[in-house]
């Protein structure tokens, strides 16, 4: 190939630019609401997601039950289901905390937690979902707080979630731990579907000495497997309010199918070949689109109702008003 | 730097280049909402990543190159986007309405010509010529050394002219464009700016 004279470089550099694309409208007033809305949060190491600082969850909810151990194992999600049973008898507090869009102004790149004095108790608010868990750590160690923060992928009616185990170290042992500790929620002021409330934030007492862990939810990512996986009857998820548990494999695979869900079915025992006679007795979202459902040669005995749970009346709440249970009308 | 200086810095490069990224996505996306999700993302990256920003003409390469590995790195799901970024969209869908399809510039054979080139010419010539780059701004932008960005360039435009020669193209530049590049690119920053203030 021969090589271009100058001229010939520059005839093909004009055609290039003349064939450019146009180079849209520039700077508009949207360009500038992009500007306040990515400086919301302050800049750090979290990832940033436009989507989750516009939109507060529509419906942020506990399971309603808790997925049998072969779920979980199955699903490849190591979960420490010793420890999440337990969990069934304990009181999960659950915390959504969402980056301040109204109080603008970066706060120190640090500051993934906003945690404040109000008497004997800490306030805290997580400001930033997409913080490392060491972030999180550092600042409540700070405060001589022995709090574990982990993030793991669930669904996104389940992101921003947080569960709160209060003494950890005990319930690793095998101990009978109270359900009800130290900690305590603050609700949202307004409307909430959720049976344990909606809190916002979370009340620590200054000299709170036990270990805690604190498991928070974030979306996952195309085609990651949630870890914090929902009970497809969860609200929001497919199955809320669908009468699906003691059917057959193959009804409810036509139903999860119906749904755009992709059904994969197993059993207590291993390398059991599900047939479609079989009864289905519980699921779980293992990822977006796809459900890990549980099913058993005899139907389950007394299943719950469809409705849902009805609202705890011991509710670690310490403010807000009764709130209403998610139910299906 | 305390958070406010980092805002105050953060919007000079914003309102500086924002045009400039804008024009960068949208000339390498299928549809205005993929464009809009990739400036959106190139920006809060560049947020995220402030403190490794540069200062003056460089930060304006590097944001080129953030934008380049968020294309690179393939588009979010359409439920990831925000509100915001849906609204930025649909701007950009009623901009390109309002352009209009219309192409009698009889230079349908260099975009075609373009398209027969491998990723790596067409990626070279563009920012030579979309957006006006110089082989070492090219390298700023690719992570390369100059001599390699001069050499891509060159055997790019090589590939390009002998498409463009192979369908009758005459590229004596005697014809009647004779325009020098740094004047098109002009040209067209000029027809931006009109429309922009038309709009």
């Amino acid at each position: 190939m021969k090589n271009l004279d100058p001229a010939m470089e520059r005839t093909i550099d004009r055609l290039m630019a003349d064939i450019a694309p146009d180079a849209g409208p520039g700077m508009t007033p949207l360009a500038r609401e992009l500007f306040d809305e990515i400086t919301a949060t302050p800049p750090g190491r979290r990832r940033l997601r436009l989507a989750r600082r516009l939109t507060l969850p529509r419906r942020l909810t506990l399971p309603n039950r808790l997925a049998p151990p072969r779920l979980g194992r199955l699903a490849g999600l190591r979960l420490r289901w010793p420890v999440v049973a337990a969990l069934a008898t304990a009181t999960v507090v659950l915390s959504w905390a969402f980056p301040a869009v109204d109080g603008i102004g970066p706060a120190p790149a640090a500051a993934a937690l906003e945690i404040q004095r109000d008497g004997d108790f800490y306030v805290i608010t997580v400001k930033d979902l997409f913080a490392d868990p060491e972030v999180y750590q550092a600042e409540l160690k700070a405060r001589g707080l022995d709090i574990t923060l982990t993030v793991k992928p669930t669904s996104a009616n389940q992101a921003g979630s947080m569960f709160v185990i209060n003494d950890y170290d005990r319930l690793k042992k095998g101990e009978t731990v109270p359900g009800d500790g130290p900690v305590k929620a603050v609700n949202a002021p307004g409307p909430c579907e959720r049976p344990t409330g909606c809190p916002i934030q979370l009340k620590v007492p200054v000299d709170y000495k036990r270990v805690a862990k604190v498991v928070l939810g974030r979306q996952a990512r195309p085609g990651e497997k949630y870890m914090l996986p929902p009970g497809v009857a969860m609200p929001g998820e497919p199955f809320h309010c669908v009468d699906y548990v003691n059917k057959k494999v193959t009804d409810v695979a036509a139903m999860l199918g119906e749904r755009g869900v992709q059904a994969r079915f197993t059993a207590y025992a291993e390398g059991v070949q599900v047939p479609g006679d079989w009864y289905v007795i519980d699921g779980v979202m293992s990822e977006a689109g796809k459900a890990l459902m549980l099913a058993d040669p005899k139907p389950k005995p007394d299943p719950e109702p469809t409705s849902g749970p009805e609202p705890k009346s011991d509710s670690p709440s310490t403010s807000g008003p009764e709130r209403p249970a998610a139910s299906c009308s | 730097m305390g958070s406010p200086d980092l805002k105050r810095r953060f919007e000079e490069i914003y309102t500086a280049h924002y045009g400039d990224i804008l024009a960068y996505v949208r000339r390498r996306t299928d549809s205005p909402e993929d464009a809009a999700d990739a400036l959106a993302e190139t920006f809060a990256t560049a947020w995220r990543r402030v403190g490794d920003l540069p200062s003056g003409a460089a930060a304006r390469l590097w944001l080129y190159g953030v934008a380049r590995r968020v294309l690179a790195n393939g588009r979010r799901a359409r439920s990831r986007r925000g509100e915001l970024v849906e609204r930025l969209g649909a701007q950009l869908a009623l901009w390109t309405e309002s352009a209009g399809p219309a192409r009698d510039d009889h230079l349908d054979d260099v975009r075609e010509a373009l398209g027969r080139l491998g990723g790596d010419d067409r990626e070279v010539l563009c920012l030579a010529g979309w957006e006006g780059l110089s082989s070492e701004e090219i390298a700023s932008v690719l992570g390369c050394s100059s001599g390699a960005a001069r050499l891509r360039l060159h055997r790019a435009r090589k590939r390009l002219a002998r498409e463009l020669r192979a369908v009758g193209r005459d590229l004596t530049g005697r014809d009647e464009h004779t325009a020098t590049p740094a004047s098109s690119v002009e040209l067209s920053r000029s027809v931006g700016s009109a429309k922009r203030k038309t709009a």
